[in-house]
């Protein structure tokens, strides 16, 4: 199942693959520089992680065409695991995280991604793009004005050279550009050669060189557990963003499970852990890639750049990749969102804010998704608790009390309040034929109501429960039980 | 769609054959027939933009652009195969079938065929069109649990039919629905065996014979199965094959090779693959 492919997945669509594979791969690695530096790591770590994930992924994956590799949402996880316990530690919580994400996998726990509404989504995607967008600033502060003018001059590149050529990606454009221009003006300007170590030979198999106890599990378990959260959310996400642009399906557990893989993988040949990207991905289908063979080219073809062209990449100057950062930052953000926040209900809108500031305050997209997900479900009970209703009607000494709709604990203390026990009666008749008790709050809820009214000396009959209701009270109910009403009464 | 034969056409040069031997089957059957027509997404993507460069809504732009090409790209294929499927209705009718259901879906026809479920028969050409032999087949083949008619360009209603019995567990019980369909009543049966012992054909032999259809079985050693069989085929005027299909898995037929994959390029006549 996990290597199951068709020919059309391979070679459907050769020639729009190979050319968009090629184009990520130029994309791929100023990311992949860029994302080691915010992890604190040699740009060869995330180089590595950049050519073998797609390469694992093209033949694992569950979302054809989708981009996975190294990443600034999980970048920004492993700041602290590398400042305090160095890369070694980092290769470990990368084996863990992809036994976890292989768990996940298994547990089919892909399904769980329906309670991710999409204003979470959005928000991540947004939060996302800020994130990126500050992991640039350290580059643009304290430096002169010469990167200004780089930088400026990429991103002019970047989105001006398309209306000259639309044959040759503008982001290499600008890469070659910029360096030539610093090499021969001999600027003084970083470049990537100063930011670390760059691959010089093709990666060999290493196991993490860590202590085997549990000292050290308790020290990379925190940030694995986080890592494989943040990676597989960003790639169900991403996957079905692909999913909705190529108009095609995919297969989420084997893509959690190849997940997995491809971050065992890719730590044993001294990479950092990555999960599927938004930017690459919009780029690839973008480009016409469809199928495998994308994915597996941009691997191959980045790690024969990487490899063969080494001297040269030491030379780019830092500015060169900001600005294609910026442009990927830019691409990720959902400008539309903003617009919409004035259509959109406010609920949502509050969602998708809330989710973008969390992520902001803490650099942790699992927080910000997991805020999102509880405001969401918050806005969702509170409205359903409104689909609940209550009316009375007085006939001799017996008042009927109707219930309809939907009674749980966001609803149970207004269904309370309907009642009015004030009034001196022989028989109250509590009609719920078409109400539904959903959980233990709203049935002590109706509990306390009888013996409330029972203690008033009013005789109560609850009237038409419907089999669903039944079921519940019967469970949880007191009311019929003199034992248990002792119990709940103990205290009065 | 329990117990019908699907006849899959496309507007190629096989789908008249495919209606006339779908026509047949039919009629041998006694079942009724559904022309299926599959509006696929196997062409290049219709966006294609190698700049590598994503701005502001990029995302949301691509969509709308692909939703609005594709769609118009849809819009025409399917009202192509709708006159397709007119035309093949309207042939159907010359050869008395006027009540044909007409299909029309989008997806890959390999799954769409799968979830059909309980078909009787399919019914596909053999020639691709890029290929002689059509892409689709093998995987369309490989995923069916039901009987595959593999036809070629020109249709002649079969009389002489050639079994190709390997002496297999697969084969045997291959040999079994034989006997209980009435495809082949009525039809003058050669019960083929290439590079096996003699006793086993004689065995097969005898279960169609006391199933009541006439046999005349023979034994041909040669290097290869498939030139044995299409060259007795050729010499004795076969014109349907019947053969179980895809024994093995893909991996083998990656290193050894796959008898049904030759016969498919070789053979001049129909195929019915049994799976």
């Amino acid at each position: 199942m996990l290597l199951s492919s068709t020919r059309k997945d391979w070679l459907g669509n050769v020639r729009g693959d190979v050319l968009a594979g090629i184009v990520v791969a130029l994309a791929l690695i100023p990311e992949a520089i860029a994302f080691s530096i915010i992890a604190g790591v040699d740009p060869q770590v995330g180089l590595y992680s950049a050519f073998c994930i797609p390469i694992v992924m093209a033949f694992f994956g569950g979302r054809p065409a989708m981009i996975s590799s190294s990443t600034g949402a999980m970048a920004l996880l492993m700041v602290t695991l590398v400042k305090d316990h160095g890369l070694q530690y980092l290769l470990a919580a990368s084996v863990l995280t992809g036994i976890f994400q292989l768990i996940a996998g298994y547990l089919k726990l892909g399904s769980l991604m329906r309670y991710v509404s999409r204003s979470v989504v959005t928000g991540f995607v947004n939060a996302l793009a800020i994130l990126i967008f500050m992991a640039q600033l350290p580059e643009l502060t304290n430096v002169t004005w010469h990167v200004y003018a780089l930088t400026a001059a990429g991103l002019g590149i970047i989105y001006l050279f398309p209306y000259l050529n639309k044959t040759i990606p503008s982001p290499l454009v600008c890469i070659i550009v910029l360096t030539a221009i610093s090499m021969w003006l001999h600027l003084d300007v970083r470049t990537v050669g100063d930011m670390g170590k760059l691959p010089d030979s093709l990666p060999v198999f290493l196991i993490p060189d860590i202590p085997l106890n549990l000292d050290t599990l308790l020290i990379i378990l925190p940030y694995s557990a986080g890592l494989a959260v943040v990676g597989l959310l960003e790639s169900m996400m991403t996957a079905t963003i692909v999913d909705d642009m190529t108009d095609t399906p995919s297969d989420k557990n084997r893509e959690c499970k190849a997940q997995g893989i491809a971050n065992i993988c890719t730590s044993f040949i001294g990479g950092m852990a990555g999960c599927a990207m938004i930017g690459q991905s919009v780029i690839n289908v973008k480009s016409g890639g469809r199928g495998r063979l994308s994915t597996l080219t941009a691997g191959v073809v980045l790690l024969l750049m990487v490899v063969f062209l080494r001297d040269w990449v030491s030379q780019i100057p830092m500015a060169a990749l900001v600005a294609v950062m910026i442009m990927v930052s830019i691409g990720t953000f959902s400008w539309r969102s903003i617009a919409n926040l004035r259509t959109h209900p406010v609920s949502t809108s509050v969602v998708m804010l809330a989710t973008v500031a969390v992520v902001v305050a803490t650099h942790n997209l699992a927080f910000g998704v997991l805020t999102g997900v509880l405001i969401a479900s918050l806005n969702f009970a509170t409205k359903v608790a409104r689909f609940m209703a209550v009316s009375s009607e007085l006939k001799g000494d017996t008042r009927t009390y109707t219930v309809t709709g939907q009674v749980f604990f966001a609803s149970a203390d207004r269904f309370t309040s309907h009642f009015d026990f004030r009034e001196a009666l022989e028989r109250v008749v509590i009609d719920v034929t078409h109400a539904h008790f959903w959980d233990i709050t709203s049935v002590s809820a109706l509990d306390r109501i009888v013996i409330k009214f029972r203690r008033e000396g009013t005789e109560v009959e609850i009237r038409g429960m419907n089999d669903a209701t039944r079921t519940i009270v019967d469970r949880f109910g007191v009311h019929d039980k003199p034992e248990e009403v002792e119990k709940l009464m103990g205290g009065h | 769609m329990n117990n019908t034969v699907i006849a899959c056409v496309d507007g190629s040069p096989s789908t008249r054959p495919v209606c006339e031997y779908a026509a047949w089957a039919a009629g041998k059957l006694d079942v009724p027939l559904a022309l299926m027509h599959v509006l696929e997404k196997n062409d290049p993507p219709a966006v294609s933009d190698l700049t590598g460069a994503i701005g502001i809504d990029s995302r949301e732009q691509l969509t709308e652009e692909l939703v609005r090409v594709e769609g118009e790209r849809s819009r025409l294929l399917m009202a192509q195969g709708k006159t397709v499927l007119a035309d093949c209705a309207a042939l159907l009718k010359q050869c008395g079938y006027p009540d044909a259901q007409m299909l029309q879906k989008h997806g890959a026809l390999d799954e769409i065929l799968a979830e059909l479920g309980d078909i009787r028969l399919m019914v596909l050409g053999r020639r691709g069109s890029h290929n002689p032999v059509g892409s689709h087949l093998e995987s369309v083949i490989r995923l069916q649990k039901r009987p595959v008619l593999v036809v070629p360009e020109t249709f002649s209603p079969p009389s002489q039919v050639m079994f190709a019995y390997d002496g297999s567990e697969a084969s045997r019980e291959n040999l079994n629905r034989m006997t209980v369909s009435p495809l082949l009543n009525g039809l003058n049966c050669h019960l083929i065996m290439v590079n096996g012992e003699a006793e086993t054909l004689k065995d097969a032999q005898e279960i169609l014979q006391s199933a009541g259809i006439i046999t005349e079985a023979r034994l041909l050693n040669d290097k290869s199965v498939t030139s044995a069989l299409c060259r007795y085929a050729d010499e004795n005027d076969i014109d349907l094959t019947v053969m179980g299909a895809y024994g093995h898995s893909r991996l083998h037929r990656f290193f050894i090779g796959s008898h049904t994959a030759e016969m498919l390029a070789e053979s001049r006549q129909p195929l019915l693959m049994l799976r």
